[in-house]
């Protein structure tokens, strides 16, 4: 009987995979697609389904074993009902992830070494980043995202996604929306806006039409950058100046509605004036109060934040449909791939781009014409383009904000850079964990193709372009280029040794072109203005504007295009409007694993290629997260190791194991272990791994630890003497309760360990033997009579 | 970097494959476009080490053992895989290099689990190979193993009995259930060879002409002896007593060494042309100065010293004995050497014994008018203390029996079957390609260290055997793929696979299979092709 059960079993399967094969195909290179394909089916890779693959595909079991246990997002074990994701970003560090994922573990009882509540219902995951780091700490719940997140919230938050799900069973309303009522209303959709509740708004908008009989049309919008206020709406009345609510919530939507438009009948004014009676009413009566007070495009703070900025690469921000061509095209969008195909000759748009001095954007800031032009010189009729959009640095989303707000825009100079090098296939590779990313820039593809902007013979002028879509799997390796190749190639991501460079010999062995979408978005503004009007931003080396994400411990974070150039301090102060909650200012860690931290000293040090490079830190791909006096610098340098030691391929000595070394020593650190020997060891390794390293990934996983070491020494010194002077290292604090404390068993009531006996009216104590320092105690205590030291 | 990008520009506007010519060392070589700087330094005979390199396969770039300095460019980089360029300027041996190098080994040792020789071999004073000798006995290889013993131990019946086995407290097995009775199965050993016919008798190299004076017939005078004579050179030893064997004979009690195995040893050193002067004490009926002048060497092994030895010598003294240089034994005057009880720190017999060998060593090479160095100490990694868990992984290859105890008590020895059931429980801690292994080779060429950087921690150490002539020691392993490669290549159906990536990067078999479904065809290309004992045969010899 079992065993029928098992052939049967057997046969479903084999049915299930050459139906994912057919789809995808057989060759050896499709391994990542299909591995993909099967997770979606099964939520893991069964060891049956993977030796399936193998029979029927060129796909050997080595390389499939190889290739799934080498990217993140793969998993070979089933997993629980709903994945959990923490973020593990650095945002999401500096805001306390790491006891969000401790509550989740001990919420839903999941023991160590495991990831799955008992129940099978819950597996939990931590995640590099999910790039909505002005939100941070964030957590992801399947497709449910939510935005700063406090460990004392965790069960709220689970509560409210089951509440969830058993409403989204609902079918929502497909309404057409009257369009003659003028006007509209604006709501960001980039992931943040979506994650703090955007798409919840929109809802709530479509059921106040439903109820108040106000048709006006709803326009979803790309990115507007100042993430720090999402979700943001902006309503725009006919013949009225617009206006901006932010974060708005489901139930201010019908307020603000209201204010702007009136219902149609007079039944309806009447009941929505009653309504808008009681509701304001129960508004008032709350006390942390839900009613949004509309912000003016002119407010002095959105004038600061969006005053200083340059939009290039994010040209219309907030304005633009990131899905509407005609809207795009109406805003001078393919104007410049026309003028590439129809005045221009690849000469004349290669040497635009070289005088522009447009460099790389995605970290080392390679000039960009000369390397399509390396491209453009070899031999062959072949020839590839690849966008790399595998953005993993931990604390960036700029690729992210691009690839989802202006898709067309990146194909356009995708299309462009095409023609001049003579490439006629190319590839967006995009992080997995950008779903809408991917959906968004899916979607673009095909309207660009059925509107002769990609394809045969593009508008008519005999140039053709075919775009491909991969999927990254989870390896931030992959942003390397030749590790990004091998990974379209079906391999495992190591990188190899350069020259050969991709230009000369890169995907299949063909010359390939890889550049950053940011660079591809800038392209048609450059070709469209000129190289001139491009290079008069920016300094000398670096010209031109650069998009960075802001976030961290400040007052406005967000997606920020500024010319090169600008002071750290600029952007920290007038753009972000300084550190939140009154800190102290204390360094920006620019550009990742790959950068380094420039302390508060140095903040008048220029943003740009050189003099970023000068003191220690990278451009990197333009993740810059603020940090304050609370952050310990020794901390933050394990943080990135962590990372990097994660995320190394393991191909070569220094990376594989120098990476161990130095994030062993600075545990060692962390936990008060360390001593004068350390520190040196550290330092050596750390030279030693950037100088032996095979790749950048290897080559500049030590800067944060050397420029933390360079500035921040004391730190270090501090905690070889047991001392954590931003009171974070966990082996060397203690919290403890003052006689401030009123008895009031708040503490108590919140901590999640149960460590603070409820003493109703007399002075709490802590056990220190069950206290994790998860600092809610401190959080929550409304006298202050939690201290740490 | 200017300069390669610009050399690289070069190369791509002329395609078509050309020469090129590069300096190496300082040396003009022509190559094909195509080059890697590893052929190019071939072509002049440069020899640069390699681990993950093989002919014939993908450029892996993993192990960075061959790197070379680029000058214009002011870089280090991997010759195995980096292209030559017109006009580059390489040196491949400066010190950039090598300090680049031993870098890359010690990191590569830091990760590494695994012994070189084994605890028990380098806790021997005399170094003998004794996992060696123990497999020879297993396979009843006994002129085999004598062969092993008296490489190192030219007293081993004598030994058998006394010694204090240092090499038993080092023995891993301990940590299961006993050690191994090493010292017995060496009796054993000496005990078949002395009941043959014709004992065991080594080679003597051709006769140098040189005579050497031996002062002290005791375990250091004797062993020095049956050294030196195999060395071609002439010995005659003086001693006070009417006869030789000095502690030996005189300090030990009879029912623990009898005089007649004693005996039969010393007549094997004679048997090899040794001339014994005995009755001669030294001060008193010979002088030093006496037999520096008659000999071309002088061996002091005399035990106690005896102040008044030395009247009227060059020869000092320190509180504890003869002053010697601690690795070349040579006292101050040259030609001159000492050892055992003499220089204060052989109480051990079979330290004194090894003495005897090194100072054999030392004085051939003074009496070949080399250098004096003493014998050289070999590159060992060690793996340190045995952890949780970790004895079941030698033991897949060990008797579960505990220690066998000889029918006719320990005392009489042990029979043929009784060694060889005792020497199934060895561990065989020590590596298979002693001689092979590429790492150990480097790292000594390096001097590198393996305890320049610890980790809190090693991997536990895993020995898979799964195949009929494949042994798997993970720990041993440096990540270079060629084993990945050559099973791809060779078509094997499943084939080897690398699991995981960053540091828990591993081979293995895909979907868990046995090693021997992995290597169906190339288990002999890939030993021979792993640079270390990672993959390794079975069968020893």
């Amino acid at each position: 009987m079992s065993l029928n059960n098992s052939k049967l079993e057997e046969q479903i399967i084999a049915s299930e995979v050459d139906q994912i094969v057919e789809k995808i195909g057989t060759s050896a290179g499709g391994v990542i697609p299909i591995l993909h394909a099967i997770q979606k089916k099964y939520n893991y890779l069964p060891e049956s389904v993977l030796r399936r693959v193998c029979e029927i595909t060129d796909i050997t079991p080595a390389a499939i074993t190889g290739i799934s246990t080498f990217y993140s997002q793969f998993r070979h074990t089933p997993i629980g009902e709903h994945i959990i994701r923490v973020c593990t970003g650095t945002a999401c560090h500096v805001k306390g992830s790491e006891f969000v994922y401790e509550t989740f573990c001990r919420e839903l009882s999941i023991g160590e070494g495991q990831d799955t509540d008992p129940e099978g219902q819950f597996t939990l995951q931590k995640i590099a980043c999910l790039g909505c780091c002005t939100i941070a700490p964030v957590v992801q719940i399947d497709d449910v995202t939510y935005g700063h997140v406090k460990s004392d919230g965790v069960s709220n938050i689970l509560e409210d996604f089951l509440h969830q799900k058993s409403r989204s069973s609902e079918p929502s309303s497909d309404r057409k929306i009257d369009p003659d009522v003028g006007g509209e209303i604006k709501v960001g959709l980039g992931s943040c806006c979506i994650a703090s509740g955007s798409s919840r708004v929109q809802q709530a908008l479509e059921s106040c039409f439903a109820e108040t009989g106000v048709h006006t049309q709803v326009k979803r919008v790309g990115c507007v950058g100042m993430c720090h206020r999402t979700p943001l709406l902006e309503v725009c009345p006919p013949n009225e100046e617009p206006v901006l609510y932010d974060k708005v919530k489901p139930e201010d939507v019908k307020n603000i509605v209201l204010r702007h438009y009136k219902p149609k009948t007079l039944r309806q004014r009447i009941k929505n004036a009653a309504f808008n009676f009681i509701e304001n009413i129960i508004v008032d009566s709350r006390s942390n109060g839900f009613t949004r007070h509309p912000i003016h495009v002119r407010d002095p703070k959105v004038e600061a934040f969006l005053g200083r900025q340059q939009h290039i690469a994010t040209e219309h921000s907030g304005q633009l449909d990131p899905l509407d061509l005609e809207e795009y095209r109406s805003r001078e969008g393919f104007k410049a791939l026309e003028q590439c195909l129809t005045t221009l000759s690849p000469d004349e748009i290669l040497d635009q781009i070289k005088t522009s001095g447009l460099r790389g954007r995605g970290g080392a800031g390679y000039p960009t014409g000369q390397k399509w032009e390396m491209t453009r010189q070899e031999k062959d009729d072949t020839k590839f383009i690849i966008c790399n959009g595998d953005e993993g640095d931990p604390g960036a989303f700029m690729d992210r904000m691009i690839l989802e707000s202006y898709p067309f825009r990146v194909i356009e100079g995708m299309v462009i850079a095409a023609c001049a090098i003579g490439a006629h296939e190319g590839y967006f590779y995009i992080r997995a964990e950008y779903p809408l990313a991917v959906q968004r820039v899916k979607a673009a593809l095909k309207l660009c193709q059925e509107s002769g902007l990609l394809g045969e013979n593009i508008l008519g002028s005999g140039v053709s372009l075919k775009l491909n879509i991969m999927e990254g799997a989870g390896a931030f390796v992959c942003g390397e280029e030749t590790a990004l190749i091998a990974s379209i190639e079906g391999r495992r991501g190591n990188p190899s040794f350069r020259p050969p460079y991709p230009a000369q010999k890169g995907l299949w062995g063909h010359p390939t072109l890889v550049s950053n979408c940011e660079t591809f978005a800038t392209v048609p503004w450059i070709i469209r203005k000129g190289p001139e009007a491009f290079n008069a931003f920016g300094t000398k080396k670096s010209s031109g504007t650069k998009v960075f994400s802001l976030a961290g411990k400040i007052v406005r974070g967000g997606l920020i295009e500024v010319p090169m150039g600008i002071t750290i301090q600029e952007i920290v102060e007038d753009i972000g409007g300084g550190i939140e909650d009154g800190r102290e200012f204390k360094a920006v860690q620019i550009g990742g694993p790959s950068g380094g931290c420039v302390p508060a000293e140095l903040a008048h040090t220029r943003v740009d290629f050189e003099d970023l490079t000068k003191v220690g830190a990278m451009m990197g791909s333009g993740g810059l997260l603020v940090l304050d006096d609370t952050d310990c610098m020794v901390d933050i340098s394990r943080y990135f190791l962590t990372f990097t030691c994660n995320q190394s391929c393991g191909k070569c000595t220094f990376c594989r194991i120098g990476t161990k070394h130095m994030l062993h020593i600075l545990e060692k650190i962390c936990a008060g272990k360390g001593n004068q020997e350390d520190l040196k060891k550290l330092e050596e390794i750390a030279r030693k791994t950037k100088q032996g390293s095979l790749c950048g990934l290897g080559k500049t996983a030590p800067n944060p630890v050397l420029t933390t070491l360079a500035y921040f020494k004391e730190e270090y010194e501090a905690h070889l003497n047991g001392i954590c002077p931003a009171k974070r290292c966990k082996a060397l604090i203690t919290y403890s309760i003052t006689d401030e404390c009123i008895g009031c068993t708040i503490c108590a009531q919140r901590c999640p360990t149960n460590s603070i006996p409820i003493t109703p009216y007399n002075r709490h104590e802590i056990n220190q033997e069950t206290c994790t320092k998860c600092g809610t105690c401190r959080q929550v205590c409304p006298n202050e009579a939690v201290i740490v030291t | 970097m200017r300069d390669l990008q610009a050399g690289l520009s070069k190369r791509s506007c002329d395609s078509d494959m050309r020469s090129v010519k590069i300096k190496i060392n300082n040396k003009e070589v022509t190559v094909p476009a195509d080059s890697t700087i590893l052929d190019a330094a071939g072509k002049l005979n440069i020899g640069i080490p390699t681990l993950c390199y093989l002919n014939g396969f993908e450029r892996l770039t993993s192990c960075m053992i061959c790197v070379v300095h680029e000058i214009n460019s002011d870089r280090l980089i991997p010759s195995c895989s980096a292209d030559v360029i017109e006009g580059m300027r390489i040196e491949t041996d400066n010190e950039k290099v090598r300090e680049a190098r031993k870098d890359a080994l010690d990191l590569l040792l830091s990760e590494h689990v695994g012994d070189c020789e084994a605890p028990c071999h380098r806790a021997c004073p005399a170094h003998m190979n004794i996992p060696l000798m123990i497999r020879q006995i297993e396979e009843k290889r006994f002129e085999d193993a004598i062969i092993t013993v008296k490489k190192d131990i030219a007293l081993p019946a004598v030994l058998g009995r006394i010694c204090h086995a240092p090499c038993e407290k080092g023995c891993r097995r301990k940590s299961y259930d006993s050690p191994v009775s090493i010292c017995h199965l060496k009796r054993f050993v000496a005990d078949v060879d002395l009941a043959q016919d014709s004992p065991y008798r080594p080679e003597l190299k051709k006769r140098s002409g040189k005579k050497v004076a031996i002062v002290g017939a005791g375990p250091t005078g004797l062993s020095a002896a049956y050294y030196l004579l195999q060395n071609g050179h002439a010995c005659f030893i003086y001693d006070q007593n009417p006869q030789p064997g000095g502690m030996l004979r005189y300090g030990v009690p009879d029912e623990k060494l009898p005089k007649s195995v004693l005996d039969l040893e010393i007549g094997r050193i004679s048997e090899l042309g040794a001339e014994f002067r005995m009755g001669h004490s030294l001060g008193k009926h010979i002088g030093i100065d006496e037999l520096r002048h008659e000999y071309d060497a002088v061996v002091l092994a005399v035990g106690t010293v005896d102040p008044g030895m030395f009247e009227n010598s060059e020869v000092e003294l320190t509180n504890r004995g003869i002053k010697v240089n601690r690795k070349t034994f040579e006292t101050a005057v040259p030609g001159v050497f000492a050892g055992g009880n003499a220089v204060g720190e052989a109480r051990m017999a079979i330290r004194a014994a090894a003495h005897g060998k090194n100072i054999a060593y030392s004085a051939s090479q003074f009496l070949r008018g080399l250098t004096v160095t003493g014998p050289s100490q070999r590159f060992n990694s060690v793996m340190g203390k045995i952890r949780d868990g970790e004895a079941d992984e030698f033991m897949k290859e060990a008797g579960k029996h505990g220690q066998i105890i000889p029918e006719g008590g320990f005392e009489n020895g042990y029979t043929d079957v009784e060694a060889m059931k005792e020497s199934s429980r060895c561990f065989h801690c020590d590596c298979r390609k002693l001689d092979s292994c590429k790492l150990r080779q480097y790292s000594e060429e390096y001097s590198a260290n393996q305890h320049r950087y610890k980790l809190n921690g090693r991997r536990k150490f895993e020995r898979i055997i799964q195949h009929d002539q494949v042994i798997y020691e993970p720990g041993k392993c440096i990540k270079c793929g060629l084993c990945v490669q050559i099973t791809r290549k060779a078509g094997e159906k499943l084939g080897l696979a690398f699991v995981n990536r960053g540091f828990d990067v591993r081979v293995e078999t895909p979907f868990n299979e046995p090693l021997r479904q992995g290597l169906i065809k190339t288990a002999k290309k890939c030993i021979e092709a792993c640079p270390t004992a990672a993959l390794s045969w079975r069968d020893r010899s």
